[in-house]
């Protein structure tokens, strides 16, 4: 008898320890997500004034050593992609505005940031391109510089061309 | 734990044969017997999560990729515990998995932000388990055993264009 009350005893301590147990775990689920990140090359142009693209030659020194326009625009570029820019003239000439002057288009030149200007013409000329697509080319400014030299003997008047940079992935 | 369950049935035999025995040796004396019934109620808890908006999460625009994409109720959970609970999430991993060569294998999980459908703020998915809610004993009716997440993913441009995957760990835990 006294060795049922002793088990008896026993196996209640015992239930009442199990009862006061330490939180333990039950259940274990996962769940996946997925993550679709397709391509993106994402290109705005920013000016930095009205007239960033207006070239004003009035005096003699503005004719001889033209007229340079820094960081008078940029593109800001957003990619997961290696990227390249390149910019060109819509047509060769600047055309004078309701009359029938021309002037050739590469008497305006472009360049991106710190780099060398390169003269504008109708084809497609590289300025600007990511490497590795490090950190600093997913999300990337790159400020445009402008230098207009026209021949002094161009006929007096009011020309335009139309500029076309493209960002595109490589 | 058999041997535990054993002695109390012999000691409640040895109760109902003795009573018996009691009741043959003298009829005329008035008897009366008693058993204990015992009901071991063991812990159970146990939870189901449901997808419910659960299907890739894709980044098509710069909206998408700077401003991320909320999912609201992206799996439902229900949990039925005759103890109170916990019920935490984790990421399997520090990094997604990444489907196809030339992809980022540094899309961290912090990418995927989470909350219940009754927070308001979101919390950053880590690999240390965060509770995502505790809730009292009960069923699927009891408050609070029924509810679902809302999760946001803004990966940014840092990360090359595929597929990644991660797993989300749930944890029920019983207090």
């Amino acid at each position: 008898m006294k060795l049922l009350v002793t088990t008896l005893l026993v196996s209640f301590l015992l239930i009442s320890l199990e009862a006061h147990a330490q939180p333990k775990v039950v259940q274990i689920a996962t769940e996946t997500i997925r993550l679709q990140l397709n391509p993106i090359v994402s290109s705005t142009l920013e000016t930095s004034s009205d007239t960033w693209n207006t070239f004003v030659f009035e005096a003699q020194d503005a004719y001889q050593r033209g007229i340079e326009k820094v960081n008078a625009s940029a593109i800001s570029i957003k990619s997961n992609l290696n990227w390249v820019v390149t910019v060109r003239a819509e047509e060769g000439y600047f055309r004078e505005t309701n009359k029938g002057g021309e002037i050739p288009v590469s008497i305006l030149s472009v360049r991106a940031n710190d780099g060398e200007y390169v003269r504008l013409g109708p084809d497609p000329i590289i300025i600007s391109q990511s490497s590795d697509l490090s950190v600093e080319d997913r999300i990337k400014k790159i400020a445009l510089s402008y230098k207009a030299h026209p021949d002094k003997l161009v006929h007096t008047g009011s020309y335009s061309v139309n500029l076309i940079f493209t960002v595109t992935s490589k | 734990m058999k041997i535990l369950l054993i002695v109390p049935i012999i000691f409640l035999l040895h109760g109902v044969c003795s009573a018996s025995y009691a009741q043959k040796v003298d009829a005329r004396s008035t008897t009366s017997a008693s058993s204990t019934a015992t009901l071991q109620l063991n812990t159970f808890a146990e939870f189901t999560v449901t997808p419910v908006n659960a299907s890739a999460f894709a980044f098509n625009s710069t909206t998408s990729y700077e401003s991320g994409i909320n999912r609201s109720s992206f799996s439902s959970f229900v949990v039925k515990s005759n103890m109170n609970w916990l019920l935490t999430i984790r990421a399997s991993g520090a990094f997604f998995a990444a489907s196809g060569g030339g992809l980022s294998n540094t899309l961290p999980a912090g990418v995927i932000s989470f909350k219940t459908n009754s927070e308001s703020t979101y919390r950053t998915l880590t690999t240390t388990a965060q509770t995502l809610r505790s809730g009292a004993a009960g069923g699927s009716s009891q408050p609070g055993n029924t509810f679902s997440i809302d999760l946001r993913v803004a990966p940014g441009y840092l990360y090359n264009g595929g597929l990644y995957t991660l797993d989300l760990v749930y944890t029920l835990t019983t207090q």
